[in-house]
């Protein structure tokens, strides 16, 4: 007889008792190993989100704030691999309208793709150019047709081959925040075509850079369509229109990208021309003048250009209102109206004097003679600076008339002056009367004026040095508009070449995004939801080990004799132990693979909840169930573990004592006996009074609508419970422990034996109690609508609508100005205000994403009109104006969203790429308490603008508005804003959308909480079951003595029913304590009629377990206990 | 002299290990004891001392034959009716005292009238088991737990139990079995005096042939046989 042959026997022979234990077994791993599941499953369907978001495609790259070159496609892809794809692509946002009014969809994604683009589809078969185009009709890609994706689609719920109008703003050369931007409002291209598709997302339908959830509202619209209609402005001179902003690099036969020679490939193809820069040969002088079409010379590119030659001539021109000469003998002055003025050093320009002070101009004779001005009068320029929301500011600067320069030479047609960039709607004027700079024209334009602008075109009337102009015209988009080579020392093909060997294409505003490991990257949720489905299941996984354990050592202490002989014959305590845990591995294992079976049910169960009841918690995402080996395998091993370890803690006592012990006494062995020492109850019940009185003062002191309200009731009804418990504890020692009043019937009996073992019975107690308050109280803190959003505090900021648009709005909606510039009805607006916010778009960082976001939006914010708004868990909206060392920026963000999203806490940095591809951080500083704010970070726009210079407008709207106008505004704004696509919702309903998934999480937590409860339940019927055993020689002794078995039935079964009411008491007593705020104070949410179904479901699970335990046991009469000496 | 305690050819057999033989423990045993009498039954272990004992308490039922108790049949009781007889009518003390160790001394004795057939309740019950402790000289330790007293104690709380409701007949099975001398002869004196006092008919089962001695009659139980063995 072997080790385990022993094993093997007592396995077969107590089969029956082993079941129970195997059944706790499978019930632990199933839990374990279907929570793992739940993960692998979200892990598998975020995976595969992304794989048809980004398709065969590896790598982007993106202009972040330009359009370079299509061609720049093929330059990279004849270096690459053979096979791989790079595939232009103009992204833009749009909106779409249907030609009767009958329709409208704001803020979609426009993508303007060739055929390379479906050669990255999922599955090209599956795309317009693919056989399955045919087996649908689909007409021709190219043919004229724009596409829509199925959910955009759905949307427009319209025909096939209807006619939709597309809606695009026309990029500008330069930011439209920018003085001399060109005209004030957006320019739109409309065009319209015939809808086809949907394009399912095999056929890429559901592509997208930004890792969400949700696929975007695609429109996909023929490359060589889209750019005649979108950049035709900036073919004008050339007719050149094939301009692209992000490329889509990927292999079709599914391999994989070479990350560093594509980076190679770039910085290789790249050329000034992409990043918009150019040489210029002047024209009057032997030199060369660098130039960007962004009208001024970011830090990259100056940086980049002053070595090549520090000794360059930096110049900075700019459009001012007036040249003035201020009358001596009035108030009158004369002025010459909108002119040129160029800034620089006047030791490197001829004819400037060298000493050219910070307060002298010199003038041409043009406007001397038109001024009638001589050395030493009087000047004064007046000019515009943009001040906040593109807000006109004029200011002036006075000047001493020190010098007279030549007059510029005359300006051939189709040529520029040598000192004056492209300003868009400047430099392509025929006349002055066809300027259009963005600033208003308040000064009559004279005859004169004409002809100088006819003969000269913009040359500059005037020169001062470059430190006055920049300190006059320095702005966020540089501080010079052009800088000049000596063509003796450099030619302009020199100076290109260094230039471009000195800049890389990130300085050129390219950059490449690693498309699939940012996939990747996303699709580990910041919401782990295996751990989630753990941690919610935690009372079940108690529930089944406590279960475990207890029948394991049930079954082990009948054996006790058994152990007894064993230890008898001379085998070692430890070998002995290892018998009994020998065979609970055995159990545990054959437990783990009922419990494996079961986990599949358990796994698919949740799916399907989170898919169905629950999906408030996942954003109404459905997942399909997926199952990996290796959580088999953890899961399985974990619950093998943790039942052994179960089974070792619960029969740990068995092997202490003396075989005789064990032999003789058998399964009585562990019985207390009574011969303990009287307690001291008092001090429970002292403890209970404390406990009690801080519930009641915690309770009386807190409003029920109070902020924290909820955490104060929770902590009252935690003492309450406290309370509870030890009152019983005293009540059980006192007065049924010890002998204070003398026994009147049986019932007091019964009452006493609870007090019989006080541990047990205070541990049964406990527990249903704990478990009853915890489930039910947790709804305390589910979240509800705040009883007011308009009030400040609150998480919508007092802010009644916010939304965003598909195209920058770029005047301040608040101003009269604006106003009027939108056509909007100013007594309508009388009591709005709208908030604007820059954006930079990224992923949704809230808890509505699942994907974990790489790189979160962030909004430009200005602080002082967020002051007082909101409830801060640290910090509040000033710290936005607070300068950071190392450049660091630092931010605001929504609790949640740091805690859970980015992982991250207060003082914590993210680093994030500029305009420029330049790397910076910013430092989280003040955390907003469950606010509308989730997903994305705050910084200081003032920061925001220095980051993203090319960036202009806001898209995001906050509007506070008097409750009883918000629906009437929300209706007017969206109309008079249709055209930018603007989509308003009211703040309550999305704060409503980010509190349904707290509270989901709530419920899953209460769900499975719950079902962890009531399998506890039969933990009790196994406590009924072993107390009513280890008593049967005393039933006997009751029989003996003439009690019916029906009556001692009927004790035994009131003795532990009274337990369990007594936990479910206590418990629900301070569960609704802790959810008075919700029940009397209506802050959050009121408890559902779930939980009386629960507390009944739990009332009668009770009651049948103990009743079936008791009819068990006591079934047969127990007399024969009497003789088990 | 008016028969209290019959048996009329009772056996009794237990089934084998395998299940598929009998083992007969004794068979047709007869037996008369008047009421108010004392009787012991000695034997050796394994006889079926104990065995008869149950049979007439109705803790177990026979083959065969009958008992009558002051003339009662106990065949056809019911369960119901068979709890009520112990209750009300016997009077048991057992080997071991059995007592609750969750009770008192007191309680301990009046755990019998709460079992819900007779009318003692309350103060009559208090005063009623507060006599009988009085009775057996345990009156400074009622109010001690079981844990709290000496082994002769406890036997004597059981005596004081079996006689709470006023029972007719009084079964001891090994009372002293589990006592020294001195106590065992205290508790023999106890329920000798108790026997003649209450008029109560005794019955026991014992080893010792120095307490059978004190019994009116006494009977050998061997071989399955029940024969008188003395008066």
């Amino acid at each position: 007889m072997s080790f385990w042959k022993i094993i093997g026997k007592n396995l077969l022979y107590f089969r029956r008792q082993h079941l129970g234990v195997a059944l706790g077994v499978a019930l632990c791993a199933m839990v374990l190993i279907g929570a793992l599941t739940v993960g692998d499953s979200v892990r598998s369907t975020l995976s595969k989100i992304a794989e048809a978001r980004i398709g065969k495609a590896d790598m982007v790259l993106l202009a972040t704030d330009g359009f370079f070159r299509e061609e720049l496609a093929k330059e990279i892809s004849i270096k690459l691999e053979t096979g791989t794809v790079v595939a232009p692509v103009v992204l833009a946002r749009g909106t779409i309208s249907l030609p009767d009014g009958s329709g409208r969809v704001g803020n979609i994604q426009v993508l303007g793709v060739d055929e390379s683009f479906w050669e990255l589809a999922p599955d090209t078969a599956h795309s317009p150019i693919g056989s399955w185009a045919d087996k649908k009709n689909w007409p021709e890609w190219g043919s004229g047709f724009f596409f829509a994706n199925e959910r955009l689609h759905k949307h427009l719920n319209m025909l096939d081959q209807g006619r939709i109008i597309l809606r695009i703003e026309e990029p500008s050369l330069f930011s439209r925040d920018a003085p001399l931007s060109g005209e004030r409002d957006n320019k739109f291209v409309s065009f319209n075509g015939k809808l086809s598709g949907p394009v399912s997302a095999d056929g890429f339908g559901h592509f997208g850079i930004q890792g969400n959830q949700r696929e975007p509202l695609t429109l996909f619209v023929p490359l060589k369509t889209l750019q005649k209609r979108m950049f035709r402005s900036f073919g004008e001179e050339n007719g050149k229109t094939s301009f692209a902003n992000f490329l889509l690099l990927g292999r079709p036969d599914s391999g994989r990208i070479d990350e560093k020679a594509t980076r190679i490939a770039l910085e290789e193809s790249w050329t000034l021309a992409d990043a918009g820069i150019t040489v210029k040969p002047l024209r009057d002088t032997n030199a060369s003048s660098i130039r960007s079409r962004q009208v001024f010379l970011n830090t990259s590119l100056q940086n980049a250009a002053q070595s090549i030659d520090p000794s360059a001539t930096g110049v900075l021109t700019y459009l001012i209102n007036t040249i003035e000469l201020e009358s001596t003998e009035g108030n009158s002055s004369r002025l010459i109206p909108y002119s040129m003025v160029s800034a620089v050093d006047p030791k490197k320009v001829s004819f400037l004097p060298d000493d050219l002070g910070e307060d002298e101009i010199i003038l041409n004779q043009w406007a001397i003679d038109d001024l009638g001005v001589k050395i030493g009068d009087s000047i004064t320029l007046r000019y515009f600076s943009v001040g906040e929301r593109r807000k006109l500011v004029e200011e002036n600067k006075k000047f001493i008339l020190r010098g007279v320069s030549p007059d510029p030479t005359k300006i051939a047609e189709g040529w520029e002056s040598d000192w004056t960039p492209q300003f868009p709607g400047l430099s392509d004027a025929e006349s002055c009367g066809e300027w259009d700079t963005g600033i208003p024209i308040t000064h009559k334009i004279r005859p004169k004026d004409e002809e100088y602008w006819n003969q000269y075109r913009g040359s500059p009337k005037a020169y001062i040095s470059l430190q006055t102009g920049q300190e006059l015209w320095t702005n966020r988009w540089g501080s010079l508009t052009g800088l000049r080579f000596s063509r003796e020392v450099h030619s302009p093909e020199i100076i290109e070449k260094k230039l471009r060997n000195l800049m890389t294409a990130n300085q050129a505003g390219l950059m490449f995004q690693s498309l699939r490991a940012d996939a990747k990257a996303g699709t580990e949720s910041p919401v782990d939801f295996a751990q989630l489905f753990l941690s919610f299941s935690f009372f079940v996984i108690i529930a089944a080990l406590a279960l475990t354990g207890m029948l394991f050592a049930f079954s082990i202490e009948q054996r006790n004799r058994q152990a007894g002989l064993l230890l008898a014959l001379g085998l070692s305590k430890i070998k002995v132990r290892l018998l009994v845990l020998g065979e609970g591995l055995c159990i545990s294992f054959f437990g783990v693979l009922v419990g494996i079976g079961l986990a599949v049910l358990y796994g698919q169960s949740m799916i399907s909840l989170l898919s169905g009841d629950w999906s408030g918690a996942v954003s109404g995402a459905i997942f399909e169930y997926s199952v990996n080996s290796q959580s088999i395998l953890e899961g399985g091993s974990a619950a093998l573990i943790m039942s052994i370890i179960a089974m070792a803690w619960s029969t740990r006592r068995q092997l202490k004592f003396e075989p005789r012990d064990l032999l003789s006494a058998g399964e009585n062995l562990n019985q207390n006996n009574l011969n303990q020492k009287k307690r001291k109850w008092s001090l429970s019940l002292f403890l209970s009074f404390f406990f009690f009185i801080g519930a009641i003062g915690v309770s009386s002191t807190t409003d029920f609508s109070a902020p924290g309200a909820s955490e104060g009731y929770f902590g009252a009804g935690a003492m309450l419970l406290l309370s509870g418990i030890l009152y019983f504890r005293y009540y059980l020692g006192k007065k049924f422990g010890q002998q204070t009043t003398v026994l009147q019937n049986a019932k007091d009996l019964s009452n006493r034996n609870m007090g019989r073992r006080t541990g047990r019975s205070l541990v049964t107690m406990a527990s249903m109690a704990a478990g009853a308050f915890l489930v039910v109280s947790t709804g305390a803190f589910r979240k509800g609508s705040p009883v007011s959003p308009e009030n400040p505090l609150s998480g919508t900021g007092g802010f009644l609508l916010s939304g965003e648009s598909a195209l920058p709005i770029y005047d301040d909606l608040n101003g009269v100005e604006g106003q009027e510039l939108y056509d909007l009805n100013q007594s309508l607006l009388r009591n709005t205000q709208v908030v604007p916010l820059r954006l930079r778009e990224g992923d949704d960082a809230s808890c509505l994403n699942l994907n974990k976001a790489v790189r979160p939006r962030i909004y430009g914010v200005n602080p002082n009109e967020m002051m007082d708004r909101f409830s801060f868990a640290t910090g509040d909206w000033s710290v936005l104006s607070k300068t950071l060392p190392d450049g660091k920026i630092p931010a605001v963000v929504d609790q949640n969203t740091m805690m859970w999203a980015l992982k991250k806490g207060i003082g914590d940095e993210i680093e994030f790429l500029d305009g420029q591809g330049r790397s910076f951080s910013v430092q989280l500083v003040a955390a907003v308490k469950g606010s509308i704010l989730q997903g994305a970070l705050y910084i200081p726009e003032e920061q925001f603008v220095q980051k993203f210079p090319q960036q202009g407008g806001y898209r995001s709207f906050m509007i506070s508005v008097p409750p009883s106008e918000s629906q009437m505004m929300h209706a007017y704004l969206e109309e008079k804003f249709s055209n930018y696509g603007l989509e308003l919702t009211e703040t309550i309903t999305r704060l409503s959308e980010l509190q349904k998934v707290e509270n989901t999480y709530l419920s899953i937590f209460q769900g499975l909480g719950g079902l962890g409860m009531l399998l506890g339940t039969v933990g009790l019927a196994v406590v009924v079951a072993r107390n009513l055993m280890e008593r049967s020689k005393e039933f006997g002794v009751m029989e003996a003595l003439g009690y019916r078995l029906s009556h001692l039935r009927s004790l035994a079964f009131s003795e532990h029913f009274t337990l369990a009411l007594w936990g479910l008491g206590v418990g629900s007593i301070s569960a609704l304590l802790a959810i008075a705020p919700a029940i009397l104070g209506k802050v959050g949410q009121l408890p559902g009629l779930g939980f009386l179904y629960f507390f009944f479901a739990l009332i009668i699970l009770c009651f049948l377990w103990t009743k079936l335990s008791v009819n068990l046991v006591l079934r047969k009469s127990q007399i024969k206990h009497l003789y088990d000496e | 002299m008016e028969i209290f305690l019959k048996l009329t050819n009772l056996s009794k057999s237990y089934p084998s290990p395998e299940g598929e033989e009998k083992v007969d423990v004794f068979g047709d045993v007869n037996l008369e004891i008047p009421k108010g009498s004392s009787a012991a039954i000695v034997g050796p272990s394994g006889s079926g001392k104990s065995t008869l004992l149950n049979l007439i308490g109705t803790l177990d039922k026979p083959d065969g034959g009958e008992v009558y108790v002051g003339g009662r049949s106990t065949e056809k009781f019911t369960e119901s009716e068979a709890s009520e007889f112990r209750n009300q009518s016997i009077g048991f003390i057992f080997q071991s005292h059995h007592l609750l160790p969750q009770c008192t001394v007191i309680e301990n004795v009046m755990v019998p009238a709460l079992a819900g057939f007779g009318n003692l309740t309350g103060k009559e019950l208090h005063q009623r088991a507060k006599e009988l402790l009085e009775k057996v000289g345990l009156s400074h330790r009622m109010n001690h737990r079981p844990s709290e007293i000496s082994g002769g104690e406890k036997q004597r709380v059981a005596v004081a139990r079996a006689l709470i409701n006023k029972p007719d007949l009084l079964l001891a099975d090994e009372p002293t079995g589990a006592l020294d001398k001195v106590n065992s002869e205290k508790l023999i004196e106890l329920l000798v005096e108790l026997n003649q006092a209450l008029a109560l008919t005794l019955l026991m089962v014992t080893h010792s042939p120095e307490i059978s001695k004190q019994m009116k009659a006494t009977y050998l139980m061997d071989e399955g046989k029940l024969t008188e063995f003395g008066t």
